[in-house]
């Protein structure tokens, strides 16, 4: 098998940059407004909002819980 | 490269077959979410979880007299203890015994304190295979009626040390 030009694979630096039609993946596009998207694209596409929700709300609902649960515990009456 | 990053725009909501597809699974993961309450409070096999808290050596004495009130005979070395029907009884579970052996009367109600006197153990009831956590400093109620005769194991089922596979108990229905 004989390998020509339109085997080779592009190869991306500085003398060749991304070709502009890739987009930055959670980067609106030039004239676009990150307030134009979708809520719950604005939400998946936060990576530091997604990693806070993934700490939080399951401190909460785990942790926090759980502490709430052993101060509300009453004392045994062992009748 | 190989790999190219979505358009910018790429949110969209499912139409078609994906709709279809994800509304029955939102349907049936909520029906699934409500199964877990509902069967907690109406599946009558269920305990609530109701604990109080308890220091261990408070929990040992009352355990103690108890057992000296009640003592009807002994049961492989163990004191056979027959409460009250409708009454409190007192289960507890050190290294490596479940004190004392209960005789219980099928159709009545208990309830059944119990706690541990050092570290975690695990009631479980055989062949019933009804499983609760032992905790020392909790006082863990279950409130159970006997629903048929004979003599049912208690196993330990979390693992307390070199005898936790002999850590065997009886509770004795007639």
């Amino acid at each position: 098998m004989t390998l020509t030009e339109a085997d080779a694979t592009p190869v991306m630096d500085a003398a060749n940059p991304a070709a502009p039609e890739q987009s930055v993946a959670g980067a609106p596009e030039p004239g676009e407004r990150r307030e134009d998207w979708h809520w719950l694209q604005r939400l998946l596409d936060n990576p530091w909002l997604l990693l806070l929700l993934g700490i939080l709300v399951p401190f909460l609902s785990y942790t926090t819980w759980g502490w709430i649960e052993l101060l509300l515990i009453k004392p045994a009456q062992l009748p | 490269m190989s790999v190219q990053s979505p358009p910018s725009g790429w949110f969209h909501w499912p139409q078609g077959h994906e709709r279809l597809w994800i509304g029955l699974a939102l349907i049936w993961c909520l029906i699934m979410s409500v199964m877990m309450p509902y069967w907690h409070f109406f599946g009558k096999q269920n305990s609530t979880g109701e604990s109080y808290a308890v220091h261990p050596k408070v929990f040992v004495e009352r355990t103690e007299r108890f057992v000296q009130a009640n003592t009807v005979g002994e049961f492989q070395g163990m004191p056979l203890v027959e409460p009250a029907p409708g009454g409190d009884a007192y289960l507890l579970a050190r290294m490596w015994s479940w004190y004392p052996t209960l005789k219980l009367r099928q159709g009545e109600t208990y309830r059944i304190h119990m706690s541990s006197a050092d570290i975690q153990h695990g009631f479980s009831l055989q062949p019933m295979n009804m499983n609760f956590q032992v905790i020392p400093g909790y006082d863990h109620v279950l409130t159970i009626t006997p629903t048929s005769s004979g003599e049912f194991t208690i196993v330990c089922n979390e693992f307390c040390g070199l005898g936790h596979h002999a850590m065997i108990g009886k509770i004795i229905v007639e």
